[in-house]
């Protein structure tokens, strides 16, 4: 007996449809596999961030209130740091002013007044005088041409408008060139390395 | 699609969070660094730094603080003082003043020493060591005509202080902590001579209540 199948043709004809139906509904179900798994993945870091993110508050605002304990140190530490940014500045310009008034002192000989001395930056001191008699004008130079100025080497003396007044006193002015600040400067003895 | 919508959007704050609390973790980090470095400073040095740095170096203008220097450095040096010229301008800058308050601020003051030539230059060194800090601007020597060695030497000082500041950084910002060249700044602070200023006796002034009664 002959069977006599009408539908072989169509099923030949359905067979890959249905086997590309098949495999569409498997790829699906795996990606919204996947998905649900990322889904939920990221559902899950979502949390356990915003959890994160309320502990480290916590955490932060308990650390702020441990450094409330501590504030009088921090107030003072600023302070010492604000302060001595500029008492450095201070330090630096009167440290070698304090030895050029001393140095002042020490070539300034018995019988000289003096008028204006000031010591303009940097390196430069002036004043005008009056000497009661030659001697101690002469002792006023001799202490100059030693080439010392407290601490700091003379590099030139300028003695200008010396004149001889009505009283007998000799009147003049000076400037004194000291060398600048950390220069080594080349003379005939060699070189001298100022402290200036 | 309003899923994936909905999960790219979970997926974009979730970014934002994790930025979020990388940010709070560095900030948690830096106050609790802060908080280790500020518990191991010892209260007692900074106090002392403290208290000659404004002894030295003081927040209010120092009118008080430089005559009482100058007073008790003439008495120490055997020289007399005269002439005192000051000029402090305004005792209290107020809070809206134009200047601003953490910045270096001086005022001047000139007068005359009086004495023997080796008294007034010793009595020159030691102000120039002494609290409040000051730099001798100008001099002048002036000669007695019936004594040698007896000389007038006029001053002008420059008094430097500096206001407190006004407002104090905020709990997050890191501390900024001295470095090496400031506290050797600091040590030589202890090289300054001080004279504290005497107080006066607490006197009740005015009238007397007299119905004034201790509770």
């Amino acid at each position: 007996m002959k069977q006599i199948n009408f539908l072989s043709v169509r099923h030949q004809l359905a067979r890959p449809r249905r086997k590309r139906f098949l495999f569409k509904q498997r790829f699906s179900f795996i990606l919204a596999a996947i998905y649900s798994l990322l889904f939920l993945l990221n559902f899950g870091v979502y949390f356990f961030l915003v959890q994160q993110g309320k502990k480290l508050d916590e955490e932060i605002a308990s650390q702020k209130q441990k450094l409330e304990t501590v504030t009088a140190t921090e107030t003072k530490i600023f302070y010492l740091k604000n302060k001595t940014r500029n008492l450095k500045q201070i330090f630096l310009t009167t440290q070698n002013h304090k030895s050029l008034i001393e140095g002042f002192f020490n070539i300034l000989p018995a019988g000289i007044e003096v008028n204006n001395f000031t010591v303009a930056d940097p390196g430069e001191v002036s004043f005008q005088g009056t000497a009661i008699d030659f001697n101690s004008l002469n002792q006023l130079l001799l202490n100059l041409k030693k080439g010392q100025f407290g601490g700091n080497p003379i590099y030139a003396v300028e003695i200008g408008r010396v004149f001889w007044n009505q009283e007998k006193n000799y009147s003049f002015e000076v400037k004194i060139f000291l060398y600048p600040l950390s220069k080594s400067v080349e003379t005939d003895k060699g070189v001298v390395e100022s402290e200036y | 699609m309003l899923s994936l919508t909905f999960f790219r959007q979970m997926v974009s704050n979730s970014l934002i969070l994790l930025g979020e609390s990388q940010s709070k973790k560095q900030k948690l980090d830096n106050l609790t660094r802060k908080f280790n470095q500020l518990q191991n400073f010892k209260a007692d040095v900074l106090e002392k730094q403290v208290r000659e740095l404004e002894q030295v170096f003081p927040s209010k203008k120092p009118v008080l603080e430089i005559i009482n220097t100058l007073n008790l450095l003439a008495i120490e040096n055997q020289v007399s003082l005269g002439a005192v010229n000051l000029n402090p301008g305004k005792l209290e800058e107020k809070e809206n003043m134009a200047t601003s308050a953490s910045e270096l601020q001086n005022f001047k003051l000139s007068f005359m020493v009086n004495g023997e030539i080796e008294k007034i230059s010793q009595f020159v060194k030691d102000l120039q060591q002494s609290a409040p800090l000051n730099k001798i601007k100008e001099l002048g020597v002036g000669l007695n005509p019936q004594a040698k060695n007896i000389s007038s030497v006029s001053l002008m000082l420059e008094v430097y202080f500096q206001p407190l500041p006004k407002a104090l950084p905020s709990l997050e910002m890191p501390l900024s902590v001295l470095n090496a060249e400031e506290e050797e700044t600091l040590t030589q602070l202890s090289a300054f001579k001080f004279f504290p200023l005497k107080t006066l006796p607490n006197v009740t002034t005015g009238k007397e209540d007299i119905f004034k009664r201790e509770l």
